[in-house]
């Protein structure tokens, strides 16, 4: 069987690895690349195929067009009026949400005090508060604001929470045993040993914050990004469309990437010491 | 006995808290401040009205319908993959970046694309839940075989064992914390899922009924329906978290894969 | 002087039970003493130390330090971890300096503050490495500086040692005498070493275990200062004979209840 023999190559392979062989050091390159290589030639051909490109588009056709969209002023409109609720809606739920995680990490009182809303908000579909924000604010930028800002705030509250709930009780222990202040054990222990749990919910909370984005540019009654799609579809210009959607993946990837980078750098203490233990 | 007594007094906390809420909300309601806002007596009201209407009941049976076509199927093929790429390194290698991609990528965006392929209808609520589902149930399957320790799969190859049954006995409950974790993931996600594409078509389902009711301005009955989604939420996830519990007494917490972009 | 009176302490356990730690615990410590505590494993000298720096709470009797009962951590003491805890996140000598930084003095002149010390424990050199770069016998060197730092009048030190082999160790032992002799500290040293316990004290605290408790104070008559030479001496080899085997008939007891 196939499978049989991958498995026996399998554990060749493990043997291999850890002997630190270097004879297959491109062989996972070669399957990595391949796999994806493959994947993007079944899009282009499948796509190729179709009598329309009316539904599904070849591959090269969204790269195309995406080029050409970039280089429009009208791209650049739509996604400035896309990208500044969304700065906005961004920063307030970190804000918010750094703020009030410390605050539920700190005080159990506090926590329990907060924590019917919170296990509801995170478990609510927060695209169903959509219409209530419209009713609240209409469909200006407030209420778009408020619709990232109600996207992000839960992840990073709960990460910051667990960061500071988690913090090694040792290091407390040893703080507190230094006689100072209350306040002084927050800011020189217990914050510090809480930011990869508050980073953590920064990378979290940033890709949550794209989803209310997205979500405001498909529910609300369109001016961004959500607008060049209303208009491509209405136009049946279905490269058009499958390109400003690739720009909102590659606008979510790059900020994901940068608050993982973001996020490795301020918690690199806590790795270093993984690897020592 | 200390701890008993926090732990009551937690429970307390928690019972004020969701007391004083409701209070504070029934106040802004009857000031009456923004029509977005109407007190929570009238929402109860609503409840009591919108949660038996067949009109509701409609909705849920429709978007219910949803998930259970795709949940399932998703989650199968999920833990087969999962297993697949835990197990074989080349199906890792393979399967690594796409799966990768689809993780950390905002799912949502791929909605449009989704319903231009798919139409305005039932297909593409499925196709939504299964991209929300499939991959998260793929990694955390993998990592899952991933925590199997080595030394117990050589002890079972040293007694003869075969690789269907190093899958049998040793992989798969090894693997199996972690993917039902997976499991119960997914299935927030899902429900995640339908509501935002049902409300993209703005018709059927309970994402539908919420569009409905938002641009008819009817608040009462919308934050009824909003609390039975979110409460609907938690209750399934609590379901399945039981059923983790039954089915697997021993574990204790593994650290689970949540990507960022967590569905709508 | 530091006076335990009637000490006990029981803890919850997680069925609902309570574990009695540390039981009917009487002795006292005079002032610039050392005096070492040394019991078999689970016996509660950490948490016994823990009391006296006030972080943990006894749930009966009580400890007084020069006449006043200990209520929490105080300016006059410093502890010296069993498992070095120090900030990962700073370098050295934020590290050392920790102690005085909680006390309110600025980074800045905690830092400046902390070199001596740094230099004291012969880690000079090390001033801006990070924990994890170091070895665990330099890193307990560390620990000992910060608590050595805020100049406390009595210095509680759990297993300092411990982690150390026994080369390091006996260098840090001669290290610890040296600083001993020069700041004139009241010391209480926890240790699993009846050699180093014997080596280093005025007095040692034998301690029983199931609960934990009092066995025997022993005096150590050695002259000071000492060297390597007290080692073979018949004093100090009977001292250590009896200790170990007080400590033998402990932890070889097959009716001891299992610990928890
Ligand atoms: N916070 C706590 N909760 C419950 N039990 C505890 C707690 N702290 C200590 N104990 C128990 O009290 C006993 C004494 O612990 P302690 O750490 O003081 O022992 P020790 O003598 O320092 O041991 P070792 O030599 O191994 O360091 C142990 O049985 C331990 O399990
Ligand atoms: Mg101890």
């Amino acid at each position: 069987m196939v499978t049989d023999q991958a498995a026996g190559a399998t554990d060749v392979e493990l043997t291999l690895a850890a002997r630190g062989g270097s004879s297959s050091r491109w062989t996972p390159w070669l399957f990595r690349i391949g796999s994806v290589g493959l994947v993007l030639l079944i899009w282009e051909l499948y796509g190729r195929a179709q009598d329309t490109t009316l539904f599904f588009v070849p591959f090269t056709s969204v790269v195309t067009a995406l080029w050409e969209l970039v280089q429009t002023t009208e791209f650049w409109d739509a996604f400035r009026q896309t990208f500044i609720p969304f700065i906005w809606g961004w920063l307030l739920s970190l804000v918010v949400g750094i703020f009030l995680g410390l605050l539920i990490g700190r005080f159990p009182a506090f926590d329990a005090l907060t924590k019917p809303y919170v296990t509801f908000l995170n478990a609510l579909p927060i695209s169903t508060l959509v219409p209530i924000a419209v009713i609240l604010f209409g469909i200006g930028y407030p209420s778009r604001i408020l619709i990232v800002f109600l996207f992000g705030v839960i992840e990073v509250t709960l990460n910051t929470a667990a960061g500071v709930r988690y913090v090694n009780r040792d290091l407390v222990e040893m703080g507190e045993s230094f006689n100072g202040t209350q306040w002084r054990l927050f800011r020189k222990v217990i914050l510090p040993a809480s930011v990869p749990g508050i980073m953590a919910g920064v990378r979290i909370g940033t890709g949550r914050a794209v989803v209310g984005m997205v979500v405001v540019e498909i529910l609300l009654v369109a001016v961004g990004m959500g607008r060049l799609i209303l208009r491509y579809r209405g136009r049946f210009q279905s490269a058009e469309l499958y390109a400003v959607v690739l720009a909102l993946i590659l606008f979510g990837i790059l900020l994901q990437v940068l608050a993982r980078r973001i996020e490795l750098r301020a918690s690199r203490w806590k790795s270093e010491m993984e690897q020592v233990a | 006995m200390r701890n008993m007594t926090r732990q009551n007094r937690n429970r307390l906390l928690s019972v004020i808290g969701l007391l004083a809420g409701l209070v504070l909300w029934e106040v802004i309601g009857r000031l009456e401040l923004s029509p977005a806002f109407p007190p929570f007596s009238a929402v109860l009201a609503a409840v009591v009205e919108v949660w038996s209407s067949p009109r509701f009941l409609e909705a849920l049976k429709e978007s219910l319908i949803s998930i259970a076509i795709a949940l399932p199927p998703s989650i199968v093929l999920g833990v087969a993959i999962g297993l697949l790429i835990g197990r074989y390194r080349r199906v890792e290698w393979a399967l690594d970046p796409l799966i990768n991609t689809f993780l950390s990528l905002p799912l949502v965006a791929l909605i449009p694309v989704l319903f231009l392929i798919f139409g305005l209808g039932r297909g593409s609520i499925l196709a939504t839940i299964v991209i929300y589902t499939f991959f998260i149930v793929v990694v955390n399957t993998a990592a899952g075989v991933k925590t199997t320790d080595p030394e117990i799969v050589e002890m079972a190859r040293s007694f003869g064992a075969g690789e269907a049954h190093v899958m049998n006995r040793v992989i798969l409950p090894s693997a199996l914390p972690l993917t039902f974790a997976g499991i119960r993931i997914a299935t927030g996600r899902a429900i995640r899922a339908v509501i935002i594409a049902e409300q993209v078509i703005g018709l059927i389902g309970l994402g539908g009924l919420v569009q409905r009711l938002g641009g008819a301005f009817a608040v009462e009955q919308l934050y009824a329906v909003v609390l039975f989604v979110g409460l609907f939420g938690l209750v399934s996830m609590e379901a399945v978290a039981i059923a983790e519990r039954k089915a697997l007494p021993w574990i204790i917490a593994q650290e689970e894969t949540e990507p960022a972009f967590q569905g709508a | 002087m530091i006076e335990i009176r009637e000490i006990g302490r029981q803890f919850n356990t997680r069925d609902g039970g309570t574990f009695e730690a540390l039981k009917d615990v009487s002795f006292s410590v005079k002032d610039k003493e050392f005096f070492s505590i040394i019991g078999p494993s689970g016996c509660g000298k950490t948490t016994l130390l823990k009391m006296v720096a006030g972080l943990v709470r006894p749930t009966s009797g009580q400890i007084v330090i020069d006449g006043s009962p200990v209520s929490g951590p105080g300016n006059d003491r410093a502890m010296v971890f069993q498992h070095f805890v120090l900030l990962p996140w700073a370098d050295i000598l934020t590290n050392v300096g920790f102690g005085l930084e909680m006390r309110g003095l600025s980074r800045r002149e905690s830092r400046e503050a902390a070199r001596p010390f740094l230099d004291r424990v012969g880690l000079t050199g090390f001033a801006e490495h990070y924990p994890h770069e170091l070895s665990g016998g330099m890193q307990q060197r560390v620990g000992l500086a910060r608590a050595l730092a805020v100049s406390p009048d009595i210095l509680l030190m759990d297993e300092p040692f411990g982690a150390l082999d026994a080369q390091t160790r006996q260098l840090m032992q001669e290290d610890l005498m040296r600083i001993w002799d020069v700041e004139q500290k009241t010391v209480i040293f926890v240790t699993h070493s009846m050699d180093e316990a014997a080596y280093l004290s005025d007095r040692v605290l034998v301690m029983d275990t199931h609960p934990g408790k009092v066995r025997e104070v022993l005096d150590v008559p050695l002259p000071r200062p000492r060297d390597e030479a007290v080692r073979t001496t018949p004093v100090f080899n009977e001292l250590t004979s009896h200790m170990w085997h007080e400590l033998r008939g402990m932890i070889g007891d097959p009716t001891a209840p299992a610990p928890e």
